[in-house]
């Protein structure tokens, strides 16, 4: 009763069929390993890509928009106003000081606006780094770098977007400053504006030996060399 | 108004929290190859919860088969695993899982010297793993300096049970024996650090106290699960729990050497521009001590003792005389405790002080360093302590850089040169 040889041949194939179709099925069902990708506006991206996308420009940009270091300059530069009377129809209290703040936070979000579509026409890095320079070269490297950035071939190209951020800054507020709407008040507010910018990029050199100065301060004096002695002196 | 202003703030306090949910899938993924490069790297996550719990056996599971295969390809692979700090978890936006992946790529170019084609040069096909712990290390969005108290309870949940059972799996499997070739590093970071110093503490005093119970062990080298190197990096911890590992390893005569050179069982480094460690942590800390009290050392002099109203053995390091010198500082920033020191060469070649040792020489990017011991400090132990210069580390958070990637591996060659082991005799 055993099958024709014809027949075997005929069923010969089906054992193969089904192998592939099960390794199908498994191979579909193997997961592949799968990449860790990190998202544009990861802030460590933003900070260590070479090159910045348009998306993570404007992760930079709304990131400067709402800081505390915006919210603190502001609100210290209003109550400044406020003592110095700079605007007496706003009126004092307040409400004097709402508007003032609401006026100088407004000219810091149009610099930061400025300095982003500024850096994004002429292709440059929004992102302050602190210099390779060393001593006393340091103040003026860091200085440099509000107008001038170093290119890949260790050249430098000067930089607009600081310049233009400070003064589209001081030029917005001849559109609501009712008693300094003129061109020499917007340009002192332009200076001001660069001053804070230089502030900034000097902290931003000199922050980590600021840090370890004052960290000092805090630590315990004895050395280990004192602790040993104590430590043989003990009965 | 005032309802409706403190309503705002409850609002956004609720919704800034992040979530407990496990942020990675139960695989191990891969690390996307550099810029110009085709070799990926393994990185396997491993998450716990708010209350150190794991949130899935299988990550585990998977990340231990993971390091079986590495293992299986290639002998002198290599096993980084990184316990993240503070206002960090294990989802893909938070800044150290970026940071971890480029730090495995510069790794991987260093270990294996990626030739100019970006290919390995290395035999093996993938000699190099990372495993990520996660926990709650980030809890709100908004103010988020302000949970630090929270983030440092975390920290010590975090430690617990689950992960010391994870470590020691991922021990097992990277590195049973100390004469293995496979390297296992262990990072911890700020938070992190205390995360790992409370797992490893307690793991290693239990297998010492073992060992050294054991009658067949006669003072040569314990065999236990141990990692290459374990590294407290900017560690926020209060060095209370670093003083009574400390003091363990000084009373039990602990060594770990490889050959006639010493090797760190922890490497604590700090960097000098680590201004959360150096300033926030002691401020912190003062308002926690609100909760607890700490107590004032003897000195051994009778009557500055008795108006002290002190108990207990004398201070020692006798410079330290309040527990709250510990308790506000964290190890690497307190000087009595350290034993060695970074030098880092301007002109000339670095050297060390007259008298002290050099433990390692290397380069790391541009500048030449040399790492040595202070023969005469009071902590003798395997537990180095060190503060970091800020051209290695500049500040609390930005660790993932080809200086220290560099360091470390200066570290391991000098640590793997022989075997090494660890001994132990009680004092009579």
């Amino acid at each position: 009763m055993s099958c024709p040889l014809k027949y075997h041949f005929r069923l010969a194939w089906l054992p193969f069929v089904a192998m592939f179709s099960a390794a199908t099925v498994f191979a579909q069902n193997a997961p592949a390993p799968r990449t860790i990708d990190i998202p544009e506006c990861n802030n460590y991206r933003l900070t260590y890509d070479p090159n910045l996308t348009a998306k993570q420009r404007a992760c930079i940009w709304g990131s400067n928009l709402l800081t505390p270091g915006a919210i603190f300059g502001a609100s210290i530069s209003s109550a400044y106003g406020l003592l110095t009377d700079e605007e007496p129809g706003w009126g004092q209290g307040t409400a004097g000081y709402a508007r003032l703040f609401a006026a100088r936070y407004a000219q810091g979000v149009t610099k930061a606006t400025g300095e982003y579509f500024t850096a994004w026409a002429f292709h440059e890095d929004p992102r302050r780094k602190p210099s390779t320079c060393i001593g006393w070269k340091r103040t003026l490297c860091a200085a440099r770098t509000l107008v001038a950035e170093q290119k890949e071939d260790g050249g430098y190209r000067p930089v607009f977007a600081p310049v233009v951020g400070a003064a589209a800054g001081g030029f917005i507020g001849m559109a609501f400053y009712p008693n300094t709407a003129t061109v020499n008040e917007s340009l002192r507010r332009t200076a001001s504006s660069l001053g804070s910018s230089l502030a900034s990029v000097e902290l931003t050199e000199f922050e980590p030996d600021i840090l370890h100065l004052l960290g000092r301060l805090f630590a315990p004096k004895s050395s280990a060399q004192q602790a040993a002695a104590t430590a043989k002196e003990k009965p | 108004m005032k309802l409706t202003l403190l309503a705002a703030v409850a609002f956004c306090l609720f919704t800034s929290c992040y979530p407990v949910k496990q942020y990675q899938s139960n695989l191990v993924g891969l690390v996307p190859p550099a810029p110009h490069s085709t070799y990926t790297i393994p990185l396997g996550f491993v998450e716990f919860d708010d209350n150190g719990q794991l949130f899935s056996r299988a990550q585990l599971a998977n990340t231990v088969a993971q390091i079986r295969q590495l293992r299986g390809g290639c002998a002198d692979s290599t096993v980084i695993l990184f316990i993240h700090g503070w206002k960090n978890n294990a989802s893909t936006d938070s800044n150290n899982v970026a940071g971890f992946e480029q730090f495995l790529r510069d790794f991987y170019a260093d270990v294996t010297r990626v030739n100019r084609q970006g290919s390995p040069k290395s035999s093996c096909s993938e000699p190099l793993m990372g495993i990520y712990i996660g926990w709650r290390g980030a809890r709100i969005k908004v103010a988020a300096d302000l949970s630090y108290w929270n983030g440092s309870n975390a920290a010590v949940r975090a430690g617990g049970l689950d992960l010391e059972d994870a470590l020691y799996q991922i021990m097992c499997n990277a590195r049973p024996t100390q004469a293995e070739k496979t390297n296992l590093i262990l990072i911890g970071h700020s938070f992190g650090g205390r995360v790992l110093e409370r797992v490893m503490t307690p793991y290693l005093e239990t297998q010492i106290l073992d060992e050294l119970r054991n009658t067949t062990y006669s003072g040569g080298a314990m065999k236990f699960p141990l990692p290459t190197l374990t590294v407290l990096l900017n560690e926020a911890a209060p060095a209370t729990d670093a003083k009574q590992f400390l003091d363990f390893l000084k009373h039990h005569n602990v060594t770990y050497r490889a050959g006639d050179r010493n090797v760190p069982l922890f490497l604590s480094i700090t960097s000098d521009g680590d201004w959360a460690n150096h300033i926030f942590l002691p401020i912190g800390q003062s308002a926690a001590r609100l909760q607890m009290k700490t107590r004032v050392y003897c000195t051994g002099n009778a009557e500055i003792d008795r108006k002290s109203g002190c108990s207990g053995d004398p201070a020692d390091p006798g410079v330290i005389t309040n527990q709250s010198t510990y308790f506000t500082h964290s190890t690497a920033s307190i000087p009595a405790l350290y034993n060695h020191y970074f030098v880092k060469g301007s002109n000339d070649a670095p050297q060390c002080q007259d008298h002290d040792l050099q433990v390692v020489k290397w380069r790391a990017v541009k500048d030449d360093y040399v790492f040595c011991q202070i023969t005469s400090a009071w902590n003798q132990t395997p537990y180095w302590v060190s503060s970091m210069p800020i051209s290695i580390v500049p500040d609390h958070s930005d660790i993932f850089r080809p200086e220290l990637s560099q360091t470390l591996i200066s570290f391991i060659r000098h640590h793997m040169a022989e075997t090494p082991e660890i001994q132990a005799h009680d004092s009579q």
